[in-house]
């Protein structure tokens, strides 16, 4: 719905364009039947040199990063008297100048070449792009762009310009990872173990209702220090603290937790290796068992061996 | 029963094994504190008679009683009183000869303080203390039946059986063993039961043998009364040959001292008599001028009494 | 009673310093130590999805290359009973030892039955420290000490285990006492050994084939090919011992299921308490133990009823 709504004036924009011009092209031509039958009784006015632009689509809005290209048009009517034209020749030559708001670049294009100056030929309707390219995460808004026409000629002072406008939209990007970077760690069982990891607010503005959860294996504990963030400013980082309790009689081994962090507009999640160690009691039980028995035997040999 | 004096007391004693009879309605006495010789050629039957003695084999009919036990029904008695040393006696060769002892000290029940001191006794007896240490496999033939001897003797025992005891052993070693047979004898008054083929051995330390073939036992007695129960009595046995012989010469030959019978083979002459009266007979046929080609002496009736049974067999 | 003490020491004495008790001793402490290995490494590789009888997987799991403690130690045990008890007797016979022995003042059977125990003491010595070395390295790596419930079932394979080691055993004394030859009887005990472990096997399959074909068969047939193999293979101990020791320590595991022994992929079933195991495998037990008992007790009857000949 909200693309239609968006995009809905531009529509009827289109529509009153294309319904004028076809009203209209009947119509002069009409005028210009009577004109010839009135220019003896009216002098007529002096047809103008102009520059007429026309696109489509002047405002668009594009994902954050992505060049933003807009398809316009453009003609020279020399009208009555060119300024400057020599004779026999049907073209004029124009110099484009594009005003880009900062963090952009931008240029018109014909085809794929870049154009700062173009020939245009006497009443025809040249097909041009304004390409912008962000070279900043934008922040979220309108951004315009203007593009001018000016004749080279030397004296002239035809002009005419095309306005553009992309939209930013507002970027939403949580990233969640472990403070030290490594996807692995090691854990003893049976006990709190603390683990920090990091929430960043990449997003373009400010992020509210972060929530904290986590996968674990079955009969684990994993609490965070806090759970819920309330907001987050953009580019803002925030330290969370993580107790992870693998039960009393978790196997030694590997096992895999997956820790996410999401809010309305974006989420993040990573799987984190856990190795668990052995607590230390159970190992030193177990060394004690293979001691004894291997005493055992060996007392066995010693007492009833003849070597 | 006369259990005074009868250590061993087999009564019609039988054996079979599969239909093959072993030992063939077998009555024997054994005197305490004598060595008694129980002769007879491999397969005779001695090796059963001693293992049904030791209760180790059931008699198929009769009884064995030893030292007033009946071997079938009370082995375990008469076991403790009696050794028994087998043909092929065995060690464990990976053993010492200490331990080896040691065991059958423990099998005896006799208590693990005295053990020690029993081994050394033993082993002093049969002069192996040096090789006390030494593994089995290490000894030699001798040593071995030395080491059979101490086994026995472990026990205390009133009664030994010895099967074949110098068999395979040189002639210096058999005679050692049967040394330490008598000085046993002697010394401890142990009654020992010598089961042999090789009588000439037998016949230096047994008083009293017993023959027995095929299971029958054949002759029991001193070795003087078998050879004259065998052969018409006599102790000696003068064999002559002659140039002729007249029975002037046999008539005089008869009237000399001593002489029991006389038996007459073409031109040779056997002698039996209880003297050696050798002298007398070359005077006596040099008198008659009879030309004698050869005399010879034979006291060894074990010898002959082999010759006669077990040769043939 | 003493003189089975004394044969039964002697007889220890005698296998703990035999080269062949510590080649066995070696074998199964690497053939256990590697194989845990193998089980720790499986373990910890999947140690969130193994469910409530982790300990019990050490002796179960094998890899690709090692096979399992079970299928090693299925495998050892007849090889050890055979190898305490095939001379028992005509050894004693040939070396001449055993007329002397008899001439004690002991019962016969001391003999026999000293050498049993103590055979059975060497394979009980054997495998229980085994099981208690990789207990105890188990309990050192996994960090999880056993529920009551899986000592108890580790308790009750050793039992099987020895018992089961018994038959062999006393098969082995038995052809001792039969056969004069040592070569002999150890040749046909493992002659048996060898027609059970691999050759039944065969045979089991080719019968069930040949009555209930698997080509293109309905499950019904299927079921029917897997019970007539199996119901032939139960004439041999080894399977009942394998099928036991597999239930015993498997608590998830049925007894029909055409895999018992490669448990760790198999979907998880609720595990069985231990009585209920024990329920499955009852006529199994009872059969192992039965056959040890008859096997020993035929040695023994003949035995004692042998003539003791001079030579």
């Amino acid at each position: 719905m909200e693309i239609i709504k968006r995009k809905l004036p531009v529509f009827f924009i289109i529509l009153s364009l294309t319904l004028s011009i076809i009203l209209m092209v009947p119509a002069a031509l009409f005028a210009q039947e009577e004109e010839t039958t009135e220019e003896e009784i009216v002098e007529p006015e002096p047809e103008p040199e102009e520059l007429i632009f026309d696109t489509k689509l002047p405002k668009i809005q594009a994902k954050e990063g992505e060049t933003f290209s807009f398809n316009f048009d453009v003609a020279y009517k020399p009208g009555d008297e060119p300024f400057g034209i020599e004779e026999g020749k049907s073209e004029k030559t124009f110099d484009i100048t594009v005003d880009y708001p900062t963090g952009w670049i931008a240029a018109v294009a014909s085809g794929s070449t870049e154009a700062p100056a173009i020939n245009l030929k006497f009443n025809s309707t040249e097909s041009l792009r304004l390409v912008a390219i962000p070279l900043i995460t934008q922040q979220p808004g309108e951004y315009d762009f203007k593009v001018t026409f000016n004749s080279a000629v030397e004296g002239d002072t035809l002009e005419g310009s095309i306005e553009f406008t992309a939209v930013a939209p507002p970027t939403y990007e949580i990233n969640l990872t472990t403070k030290t970077g490594m996807l692995s760690t090691e854990l003893t069982s049976g006990k709190d173990n603390h683990y920090k990891l990091i929430v960043t607010n990449n997003s373009s503005t400010s992020v509210e209702n972060i929530s904290l959860s986590s996968t674990e294996p079955e009969g684990w504990q994993v609490s965070f220090d806090k759970d819920k963030i309330e907001s987050m400013e953009a580019d803002e980082k925030i330290e969370i603290d993580v107790t992870i309790n693998p039960p009393e009689k978790t196997i030694a081994g590997d096992y895999m937790l997956t820790f996410g962090a999401s809010s309305e507009n974006s989420n993040d999640s990573f799987d984190l290796r856990v190795t668990v160690e052995t607590p230390t009691i159970w190992g030193i039980v177990g060394i004690g068992i293979i001691v004894v028995v291997i005493i055992g035997v060996a007392v066995i040999f010693a007492r009833l061996g003849r070597r | 029963m006369s259990e005074d004096n009868n250590i061993i007391i087999a009564k019609d004693l039988s054996k079979k094994y599969n239909e093959h009879l072993v030992v063939d309605n077998l009555n024997l006495a054994i005197k305490k504190g004598e060595i008694f010789g129980l002769l007879g050629p491999n397969g005779a039957g001695k090796s059963t008679f001693i293992l049904m003695a030791m209760g180790l084999t059931e008699p198929s009919s009769g009884s064995i009683n030893v030292a007033g036990f009946n071997s079938t029904r009370q082995p375990l008695e008469v076991k403790r009183i009696t050794g028994y040393l087998p043909e092929k006696v065995g060690f464990y060769e990976d053993m010492s000869a200490k331990g080896n002892l040691t065991y059958t000290a423990e099998l005896n029940n006799i208590p693990y303080r005295e053990i020690p001191k029993k081994v050394d006794e033993v082993l002093e007896i049969v002069t192996l203390t040096k090789n006390k240490n030494q593994l089995v496999k290490t000894l030699s033939k001798g040593m071995k039946q030395r080491l059979g001897i101490a086994d026995v003797l472990i026990k205390d025992p009133r009664l030994v059986f010895f099967d074949e005891p110098t068999e395979g052993l040189d002639l210096k070693v058999a005679n050692q063993i049967l040394q330490t047979i008598l000085d046993l004898n002697k010394q401890k008054n142990i009654t020992f039961l010598l089961s042999s083929h090789q009588l000439n051995l037998m016949q230096k330390v047994c008083p009293r043998v017993g023959i027995l073939s095929r299971g029958k036992l054949i002759g029991e007695g001193t070795v003087e009364n078998l050879g004259r129960n065998l052969f018409g009595g006599g102790k000696y046995r003068i064999e002559l040959e002659l140039e002729k012989v007249t029975d002037g010469l046999i008539e005089k030959l008869k009237k000399l001292d001593k002489v029991v019978n006389i038996n007459k083979v073409d031109n040779q002459l056997q002698v039996i008599c209880d003297k050696d009266i050798r002298q007398d007979i070359s005077r006596l046929i040099a008198a008659e001028d009879i030309l004698m080609t050869r005399m010879d002496m034979k006291q060894d009736a074990l010898e002959e009494i082999y010759l006669k049974y077990f040769k043939e067999e | 009673m003493r003189s089975i003490l004394t044969v039964y020491r002697k007889e220890l004495t005698d296998h703990f310093s035999s080269n062949k008790f510590l080649v066995l001793l070696a074998l199964i402490y690497i053939a256990g130590l590697s194989s845990t290995y193998v089980a720790l490494q499986n373990i910890r590789e999947s140690a969130s999805g193994l469910g409530k009888y982790v300990f019990l997987y050490l002796f179960t799991t094998g890899g690709d290359v090692l096979p399992s403690f079970i299928t090693f130690i299925s495998f050892f045990i007849p090889i050890i009973g055979i190898i305490f008890g095939f001379d028992a007797i005509n050894s004693e016979k040939n070396s001449g030892n055993l007329s002397r022995l008899l001439s004690q003042p002991i019962y016969r059977d001391s003999v026999i039955n000293g050498k049993f125990l103590a055979g059975i003491t060497t394979l009980s010595i054997i495998i229980a420290s085994i099981v208690f070395i990789i207990s105890g390295i188990g309990l050192f790596s996994i960090g999880v000490p056993p529920t009551s419930e899986e000592i108890l079932r580790i308790f009750f394979f050793i039992f099987i285990c020895i018992f089961y080691g018994g038959f062999w055993m006393g098969l082995s004394i038995l052809f001792s006492v039969i056969m004069e030859k040592t070569a002999a009887s150890i040749l046909t005990a493992i002659a048996i050994w060898i027609f059970l472990m691999f050759f039944l096997p065969i045979i089991a399959n080719a019968i069930a084939n040949g009555i209930a074909p698997l080509e293109n068969a309905s499950v019904a047939d299927q079921i029917r090919n897997f019970n007539i193999g199996q119901g032939i293979l139960r004439i041999s101990p080894s399977t009942l011992f394998a099928e036991s020791i597999a239930i015993l320590l498997v608590p998830t595991a049925r007894l029909f299921q055409p895999t018992l022994l490669n448990i760790v992929q198999t979907p998880p079933q609720n595990p069985l308490s231990l009585g209920q195991s024990l329920i499955q495998v009852w006529p199994q037990l009872v059969v192992i133990v039965a056959l040890a008992i008859i096997c020993f007790a035929i040695s023994y009857i003949i035995f004692m009823r042998q003539e003791i000949r001079s030579t």
